[in-house]
């Protein structure tokens, strides 16, 4: 069975290129999500195999709705993205 | 990975982030401490940063990086709020604005930014030195800047970890807002242009099989006949919603030009901009845009005065430039006040005079109201009214004339001492709209029903036509009746026998009167603009077609009187 793919960023155009890069891969991005609000619906219903989660959203912190991802989905792989370079948000979430 | 099938989508969003950091930055500018502006401004900063990052525009992300980090700074408090710091960010955000154009044209803008990358990654260096040392002198630390020296500055939060920043969204608590970006897509401009011509078209064509079913007598065809009318009437609202744009689509750029001129000129200005969420289709807002930029500049230019000089008014010293946006029924409502120092009614005339453009007679005559539209003179404004913003000399007759275009209609209304205000009519939607058509010798001319105030029907003997003197209308004031024949150079009407002659009473702005043979009909008509040669007729301004497939000319009043 193939996995189930939903990718959480504001941006359309990221949204875009990772659902490119994913194509090319052979993964089929399933659902995506704007916002957090979008990303916990999306999650509540569908489960999704593989999140790939964007830190900075409009609505809410990413690393939060890490933490309720884990929760609702402890099985889902979540991949974190973000260009976020200063070094104490990663720390301190490493 | 070929990336260039995103190009477009990269430009179009960054010139959502780009343009709503500049707006951020006057808000911050007006409460610096606000944490919520400065969020949104970092994120702004660092979407953009991610997708140049992606895209490989070394150059944004060098910026991008260098405001974010700034701004990380600022919001944990590492940084102290420089009163140059707005300059900085909005020169950053002005920077990127030019090489995302670049992007878009596909070409190498050639500007040099690594030192403006320096100057951000400085300001938040030393900002932080600033506020770690109160002691530090602003001067000691820009001589530091200036020679570039390598300084160590101590007890910054990064080193101490004392001072842990909050994470990029301050909420811990999963505060969700409704965003929407699903439920909605983006369109080409061009594609809205032409559903619109297309709708445009199909509703005149609507008028010719109606006229066509009428002559057959196909009494089956009317019910099919009269759903598709209807079925046409919605997609023509659709198509129309489809179309409307807020004005903060175009007022983006208001407050930071009245700012920056304001500056300029030594003037305490605060800007109000309210109304910015009313809807108006987007070719108006296209076209009203560069309008609203010369009333403002002439707001801060000519109507505010200096500071001083409000205070002996006995003014406060700061004055107001309110932009507001209100809608009425079908029509928009865009005035600018300045509650300045007010025009003078006679100074405009005397001015009017001496440029020949009214007699002293006609000048003696003159309301204050009517004096006030003396500016909207071509000829009137001289070059001081040349705006170094656009570029372009916009002087308030292509201001009058591009509302009148839009079917709108410009009023100015003034008091000395207490300021101007200029109220821009606009329907909310162009193109399809009603109109009166009218009728003089073999010519049929279409007037928007919104110029028309009202029509009246008088004796022939009782206007008095020509001479420019006013004839009494019941209902209205005493106006000067033009012959539409005369107006449209044609011959005048062989003694009439007709004991009552159709007048037609237009107000834009100001009132006007015009004789014609005879009214047709009102009808939805669909304008079309005239092309060259064609846009070059004095007192039309533009074209539709009617349902038995002929050419109407649409009448610029204004130009006719």
């Amino acid at each position: 069975m193939s996995r189930t793919v939903m990718i959480v960023d504001d941006s359309l155009f990221m949204r875009k290129i990772l659902r490119g890069i994913l194509a090319e891969q052979g993964y089929t991005v399933t659902a995506e999500a704007a916002s957090g609000l979008e990303a916990m619906k999306n999650l509540h219903a569908n489960h999704p195999d593989i999140i790939f989660l964007d830190i900075i959203l409009p609505d809410s912190n990413g690393l939060d709705l890490l933490a309720e991802i884990t929760t609702v989905c402890p099985d889902s792989k979540v991949v974190v993205c973000s260009s976020i370079g200063q070094p104490l948000v990663i720390q301190k979430n490493a | 990975m070929d990336m260039s099938p995103y190009r477009d989508l990269f430009v179009s969003e960054s010139r959502l982030h780009i343009a709503a950091f500049g707006e951020l930055i006057l808000r911050f500018e007006d409460s610096p401490g606000e944490s919520a502006v400065i969020d949104e401004l970092f994120r702004h900063a660092h979407s953009l940063k991610g997708m140049a990052a992606t895209m490989g525009f070394e150059q944004i992300v060098a910026i991008a990086h260098g405001m974010e980090d700034l701004l990380s700074k600022v919001r944990s408090k590492e940084a102290m709020l420089l009163p140059d710091l707005a300059d900085l960010l909005l020169e950053g955000s002005d920077t990127l604005a030019r090489l995302a154009s670049g992007v878009e044209a596909g070409t190498d803008t050639g500007e040099d930014t690594t030192e403006l990358v320096e100057r951000l990654a400085l300001s938040a260096s030393l900002s932080a030195s600033l506020s770690a040392s109160s002691s530090a002198s602003s001067s000691a630390s820009s001589s530091a800047a200036a020679t570039g020296t390598q300084t160590q500055y101590p007890g910054t939060a990064l080193n101490t970890g004392a001072n842990i920043p909050p994470e990029p969204s301050v909420s811990s608590s999963h505060q969700f807002r409704q965003a929407d970006s699903f439920k909605s897509i983006r369109i080409k401009t061009e594609t809205l242009d032409h559903l619109v011509n297309i709708t445009g078209e199909l509703i005149t064509n609507r008028y010719r099989l109606t006229e066509a079913v009428r002559l057959t007598d196909a009494a089956e065809s009317q019910e099919a006949l009269h759903q598709l009318s209807t079925l046409l009437r919605n997609l023509r609202d659709e198509v129309f919603k489809a179309r409307m744009l807020p004005f903060a689509f175009i007022a983006e750029r208001f407050p930071r030009l009245v700012r920056d001129l304001a500056r300029k000129q030594g003037k305490e200005i605060v800007f109000q901009l309210s109304g910015k969420e009313i809807e108006l289709d987007r070719g108006i807002l296209e076209d009203i845009a560069e309008p609203i930029v010369h009333i403002l500049r002439n707001a801060v230019d000519h109507g505010m005065e200096s500071p001083d000089e409000r205070v002996l008014a006995g003014k406060p010293r700061s004055g107001t430039i309110t932009l507001t946006v209100r809608r009425d029924k079908d029509h928009v409502e865009i005035s600018i006040d300045d509650g300045g120092r007010g025009m003078d009614p006679e100074r405009l005339k005397r001015q009017g005079v001496e440029k020949g453009l009214i007699s002293r007679e006609q000048s003696a005559e003159m309301t204050p109201q009517e004096a006030y539209q003396l500016i909207c003179l071509p000829g009137f404004s001289t070059a001081e009214t040349v705006t170094d913003i656009s570029g372009r000399g916009v002087g308030m007759d292509a201001v009058r004339e591009t509302v009148q275009s839009l079917a709108g209609v410009l009023t100015i209304q003034s008091q000395r001492g207490h300021g101007s205000r200029f109220v821009m009519r606009l329907p909310i939607t162009v193109s399809i709209i009603p109109a009166l058509i009218v009728q003089s010798g073999p010519i049929e001319i279409a007037f928007p029903l919104n110029t028309v105030s009202r029509t009246v029907e008088l004796e022939s003997s009782a206007i008095t036509c020509e001479s420019g003197r006013p004839t009494a209308i019941p209902g209205e004031t005493s106006l000067p009746i033009r012959s539409l024949r005369q107006a449209l150079n044609l011959p005048a009407a062989p003694n009439s026998e007709t004991a009552l002659q159709p007048v037609i009473v237009c107000d834009i702005g100001q009132m006007l009167a015009f004789s014609v043979d005879r009214i047709v009909s009102q009808q939805e008509i669909f304008i079309r603009p005239l092309r060259s040669p064609l846009s070059h007729l004095r007192g039309v301004s533009g074209a539709t077609l009617t349902g038995d497939g002929r050419v109407l000319f649409v009448a610029d009043a204004g130009a006719l009187a």
